[in-house]
């Protein structure tokens, strides 16, 4: 939203006004929190100036796009960069691997150089894995929670859910992420522990923190995990001032152990000056009404009715005909005025999608997988960078006596002489499809398969030429057809497939913050029947994210065998039963374009 | 926050070279081409960053070993200690841990700041890379660095230039930073501008205006002609900055004499440190204050210098680096500012007397006998140590006629004014700095054998003794058997000399003895004799006065056209101190 356009409302005002104490915001979807944030840490900023104080302020989230988001609208609100203007921006984890990991993560880790992230798909943490040897568990499986001060270790599952471990194999899992620190890696959720256990034995550090940023904004504060709550607590005993901003109803994090429980309890603190947003300024008053049902709030609506048709339905789909469904909602958006890129259809999981989007969550095994991600990535035109992982991680399989930091060198350009030159090697494999990654629309076991082979071979004898790296003896083994689709190519040819082809369809955790004009929430039998129980349970608070990141129109899909009591509880939510042709009509009479 | 160690590797003649420093002033001393710039240029790498006249370093600045290739990389690691809260907070991604004596707990943090230059191609540009911390993977941020300011005053400078009026005067970029407020700069251009106003209303500025117009016109036309007016002041609030120049009591800067012209630039120059009063760390790096100052001066920038060290409210507190030659400089400041710089047998090392255990009492009397004579030890590449103003007149007499050239051979003999080497002699060893050193004393054995022959083995007295005790590697002490006087008495042709030295200054003593003296039968008889004849008369009688005497006899030395012979301590007290020489490189 352009600055020049923005006016606080008084509760938006409230926030950007308020004193220089921990503030806590809980935000419905749609309150303008962002600009609410950004605004508040310009004045804080400002305040800062006035007094003449040296302190920073951290501005912090948890997802990249959140933080571009924050770093745009700031440069539109300031004119400059928050950099140049003592305001630091990141997501959380870059935040702790920057002031505290990298510099001095290394004491805390016993290791004899800077800290660097493992992805978890590097062949040298093998040697860390432990437990029953038919079923070992891997580092990067492990999830951390902290009882009553103490951590527990849990196995998280590649289908969701999570399993506790017991002390023994508890104790033996803490032996080895101190063993792997101790050559400098660190998992995701190790890292968090790493930071803390930093904080807690060299006091100073945790006072230098504080007084560099002696204010704290975090977002999302419901995805704040037990770690990193225990950080911010060691941040604000050191004298930072800690603010969040967030809404127990959006948590979904949960594998993380981030339930809402922090922001919680933070909000219920005497000392801390509670300033809520309750106005939805996204959606309709329709769609609203729908989600305070949903959720137990009071927001209220703040748009007035557009020309188009809009509204919260449901209508019910057979799985077994799921692309003319797709269609079905293509042509309806189109009756009703939508464009089709103002339109998304939200998942729960992936499985869901997949059956959307004809492509396997897991494609390949081994060096293929990696590969074949990275040419099915490179098709759709994602983020370079990803690409650029993917091809390393297959590479780290094919290539051998690699530094095990390799990927994390890759991606931040460092690494010695060689490093660089394999990472100028691999940038034709992705850019030159003939003689490297061959394009994903060819029939992926037979020309695709046999052309990645043949290229990989040559390029291999040229890894060896320009630098000490050797190819794995057994790396032809590793480039397989398991997996892959039995026929057809990695990727559907995109146009003129389908007429739905260009319709975005992604999980909800991927549409997280945004505001989209038209929703589908593509549910499962599961999925719900969670939504209406409410957002008591991770569940259900997907749906609600679902169902709010709706503007004007939501359509909740649901199987066609889904049970009365469903469809009344969902009534009751406000959602009126209909389907692809009624909306159609309904949309003719109100006289909207067709 | 200050400077605590600063590390040079691969840079000029420093393959690997560590400096320590204290809080406040730091004087760098050394020998010509030990490589004292070196060590400022060094501090510049990362301290005047920011200013413009940057140091920019070529392949050229690389470390080359003789015979050996050049090193690939300069590399210049910085660490700060004494950090404040705020400064720690400050650096927060630079800040190392130091554990305490037993190793584990963490007493205190310093900040570490490293800079590289590496040769990327040949004959291409440096690639430069600056980190913070343990790791290389922690790059410096430019707001970091700006937080690490210094102000450089460079040697031979040209105040005229500096003080006159210009745009890269120093006065002009004073100014401009004494007024950064566009507002304000704005309010005093329309004052400017109303003055010219008013000044081109009236002659002759109207006139001569209208005369140099009207011609310029008439010669272009009025298509080309341009637009000319003379002002005073200038519409823009720079060029205003350049036309401003300083007058010195009245009289223009040309007009003054160079030294005190140096001390008003370095003035201005210094004003810069008022600016710097937000900056985490403010250094001032001053090459060579001592150029056009003569010793008076000398001392009042000195003094102006160590005030640093307690700074008055309100003013911060800078750390001060500056390069010598002058003994003044060695001699005015405490010893414990002294940076020494130097050539050992390994190549360029740095040494700091305040490292040094001194005996009780020992350090303050160095300081009180560091006159400036004695202040030349730091400046030395060998150092020959006397007792005395009269051996020192006597051995460099002797030198000079028998053939060593001490000056040459960058030899400084250096009296100890009565027998002072125990405050000396810690300065100097394998453990302090390590350069030839030959002490020249005096056996003095007690009774009976106070009167030895030249053959006799020596015996020391008990201060003998103790002198001989620092003897090492590179310390070395030589014994008169008695007194050198007294050696020198036991040679025949020396004894002529020093009979006609006496009858100079004595003629009715020197003639005396001469008839003593030529009764006795052997040299060490003639020894004791003229020795007893002079300096240990009867009762009643006033002794010859030693340094009176010595001043005749080297005198009579270097007009003496006979071949004198050295007593033989001091030839091997010369030996060593030139043998040495002779082997070294050949840089003076």
């Amino acid at each position: 939203m352009p600055v020049f356009e923005f006016q606080a409302t008084t509760e938006q005002q409230a926030i950007i006004d308020a004193p220089l104490k921990s503030l806590a915001v809980v935000a419905c979807p749609g309150s303008g929190k962002t600009a609410t944030a950004v605004r508040r840490v310009a004045e804080v900023r400002r305040r800062l100036e006035v007094a003449g104080s040296r302190g920073h302020i951290a501005l912090l989230s948890f997802s990249n796009i959140a933080v571009d988001t924050f770093r745009d609208e700031y440069r539109q609100l300031r004119g400059r960069d928050g950099d140049s203007d003592n305001v630091v921006i990141q997501t959380v984890d870059s935040f702790l691997t920057t002031f505290i990991l990298r510099p001095h993560g290394s004491r805390a880790m016993n290791c004899p150089r800077t800290p660097y992230l493992a992805l978890g798909t590097e062949p040298f943490l093998s040697s860390f894995r432990f437990g029953d040897a038919k079923n070992p568990i891997g580092l990067d499986e492990l999830a951390f929670d902290l009882e009553n001060g103490k951590v527990a270790v849990h196995r998280r599952f590649k289908n969701g859910g999570a399993q506790r471990l017991d002390a023994a194999l508890a104790k033996t899992a803490k032996q080895n992420v101190a063993a792997l620190a101790a050559t400098g890696a660190y998992t995701y959720g190790a890292g968090r522990i790493w930071a803390l256990v930093l904080l807690k034995n060299e006091p100073r550090i945790a006072k230098a923190l504080a007084l560099r940023f002696p204010h704290i904004l975090v977002d999302e504060a419901q995805d704040i995990g037990p770690f990193e709550g225990a950080l911010l607590d060691g941040l604000s005993a050191a004298g930072s001032t800690i603010s969040l901003v967030g809404d127990f109803h959006q948590s979904i994090y949960s594998f993380n152990f981030a339930t809402g429980e922090y922001l919680r309890n933070f909000t219920s603190r005497a000392d801390v000056l509670k300033l809520p947003l309750t106005q939805n300024r996204r959606s309709v008053e329709s769609i609203v009404k729908a989600a305070n049902l949903l959720a137990g709030t009071d927001s209220t609506h703040f748009r007035t009715l557009p020309a188009r048709l809009t509204g919260t339905y449901f209508w019910r789909y057979d799985l077994k005909a799921l692309p003319e469904f797709m269609s079905s909602w293509v042509s309806a958006l189109d009756a009703a005025g939508y464009a089709i890129e103002e339109a998304a259809v939200l998942c729960r999981g992936s499985s869901l999608l997949a059956k959307l989007s004809n492509e396997s969550s897991q494609i390949g095994k081994s060096a293929v997988k990696h590969f074949a991600t990275a040419a099915i990535e490179r098709e759709q035109s994602s983020d370079i960078s990803k690409v650029l992982e993917h091809c390393a991680k297959g590479v780290l399989t094919i290539v051998s006596n690699l530094p095990n930091s390799f990927i994390s060198d890759v991606k931040n350009m460092r690494g010695d002489a060689d490093v660089k030159t394999l990472r100028r090697l691999m940038w034709p494999l992705i850019r030159t499809p003939a003689t490297g990654i061959p394009r994903a629309t060819l029939a992926a076991r037979t020309s695709w398969l046999t052309e990645l082979k043949k290229n990989l071979h040559e390029w291999l004898t040229l890894v060896e030429q320009e630098t000490t790296f050797r190819r794995e003896p057994t790396w032809n083994n590793r480039v397989t057809a398991a997996e892959l689709p039995k026929k057809g190519p990695l990727i559907a040819v995109d146009i003129g497939q389908h007429d739905w082809s260009s319709l975005r369809c992604g999980t909800v955790h991927s549409a997280k913050g945004e505001g989209i004009p038209a929703v589908m929430y593509l549910t499962s039998k599961s999925d719900i029947d969670a939504l209406v129980a409410g957002t008591g349970d991770e569940e259900g608070r997907i749906g609600f994210v679902a169902v709010t990141r709706g503007r004007d129109l939501l359509v909740v899909a649901i199987p066609s065998g889904t049970s009365d009591e469903t469809i009344s509880k969902l009534k009751a939510s406000g959602f009126i039963e209909s389907g692809p042709a009624q909306l159609a009509a309904v949309a003719a009479a109100a006289g909207a374009p067709a | 926050m200050y400077l605590k160690t600063l590390r040079i590797q691969g840079f000029r003649r420093f393959n690997d070279l560590s400096l320590n420093f204290k809080d406040g002033l730091n004087v760098i001393v050394g020998p010509n081409n030990a490589g004292k710039t070196a060590v400022v240029d060094a501090l510049r790498v990362l301290l005047a960053a920011s200013d413009e006249g940057n140091l920019r370093l070529t392949e050229l600045d690389l470390h080359e070993a003789p015979g050996g290739p050049p090193s690939p990389s300069a590399t210049f690691t910085f660490v700060f200690s004494g950090l404040s809260e705020q400064n720690e907070a400050d650096f927060s991604n630079a800040l190392i841990a130091v554990k305490g004596v037993d190793g584990k707990t963490i007493e205190r943090y310093d900040a570490r700041f490293s800079v590289q230059y590496t040769q990327a191609e040949p004959g291409g540009r440096l690639r430069l890379r600056r980190w913070v911390g343990l790791h290389e993977e922690n790059s410096m941020t430019t707001e970091m660095l700006e937080e690490l300011r210094a102000i450089y005053l460079q040697p031979l400078r040209d105040p005229e230039q500096g003080l006159k009026p210009g745009r890269m005067s120093q006065i002009s970029k004073l100014i401009q930073n004494m007024m950064p407020d566009k507002a304000a700069r704005k309010e005093l251009v329309e004052k400017l501008t109303a003055i010219d106003d008013e000044l081109a209303k009236n002659e002759p500025i109207s006139t001569t205006n209208a005369a140099i117009s009207t011609k310029h016109e008439s010669m272009l036309g009025t298509v080309l002609a341009q637009a000319l007016k003379l002002d005073l002041t200038s519409s823009d609030f720079n060029r205003f900055a350049a036309r401003v120049g300083m007058a010195i009591g009245g009289r223009d800067v040309e007009q003054n004499g160079l030294g005190f012209n140096n001390l008003i630039y370095m003035a201005v120059v210094l004003s810069e440190l008022a600016f710097n009063k937000t900056a985490s760390y403010c250094g001032l790096l001053v090459e060579e204050p001592e150029a056009h100052l003569h010793p008076q001066l000398q001392a009042v920038l000195l003094d102006y210098l160590k005030t640093v060290e307690q700074p008055v409210a309100g003013e911060r507190p800078v750390q001060v680096f500056v390069t010598s030659h002058s003994p003044n400089f060695a001699a005015l400041a405490d010893i414990d500012s002294i940076c020494c710089v130097y050539d050992s047998p390994t190549g360029p090392v740095a040494f700091a007397p305040r490292d040094v255990a001194f005996g009780k009492g020992k350090k303050e009397k160095l300081q009180q006998y560091l006159n400036v004579t004695r202040a030349e030890l730091f400046f030395a590449r060998r150092i020959v140590f006397v007792e005395g103003a009269a051996e020192l007149f006597l051995v460099e007499a002797l030198a000079k006629k028998t053939g060593y050239d001490l000056r040459k051979h960058s030899i400084s003999i250096i009296s100890t004014d009565g027998l002072n080497f125990d405050a000396f002699l810690p300065l100097f060893g394998e453990k302090a700095m390590q350069i030839p050193v030959a002490v020249v004393t005096d056996a003095d054995p007690a009774a009976p054998d106070q009167f030895p022959a030249a053959e006799d083995a020596l015996k020391l007295s008990a201060a003998a003794t103790a002198i001989s005790k620092a003897e090492d590697a590179y310390v070395k002490c030589f014994f008169a058997q008695k007194t050198l006087e007294y050696d020198l008495a036991l040679d025949a042709t020396r004894r002529g000399l020093m009979v006609e030295a006496l009858t100079e200054i004595h003629p009715t003593i020197g003639a005396d003895l001469k008839v003593i003296v030529d009764g006795a039968v052997t040299n060490q008889e003639k020894a004791k004799l003229l020795f007893t004849g002079m300096f240990e008369r009867p009762e009643g009688k006033t002794n010859v006065k030693k340094g009176q005497f010595a001043q005749a006899l080297a005198l009579g030395i270097s007009e003496s056209n006979a071949a004198i012979e050295l007593p033989a301590y001091l030839k091997s007290a010369l030996d060593s101190v030139t043998a040495v020489a002779a082997k070294g490189h050949a840089r003076v």
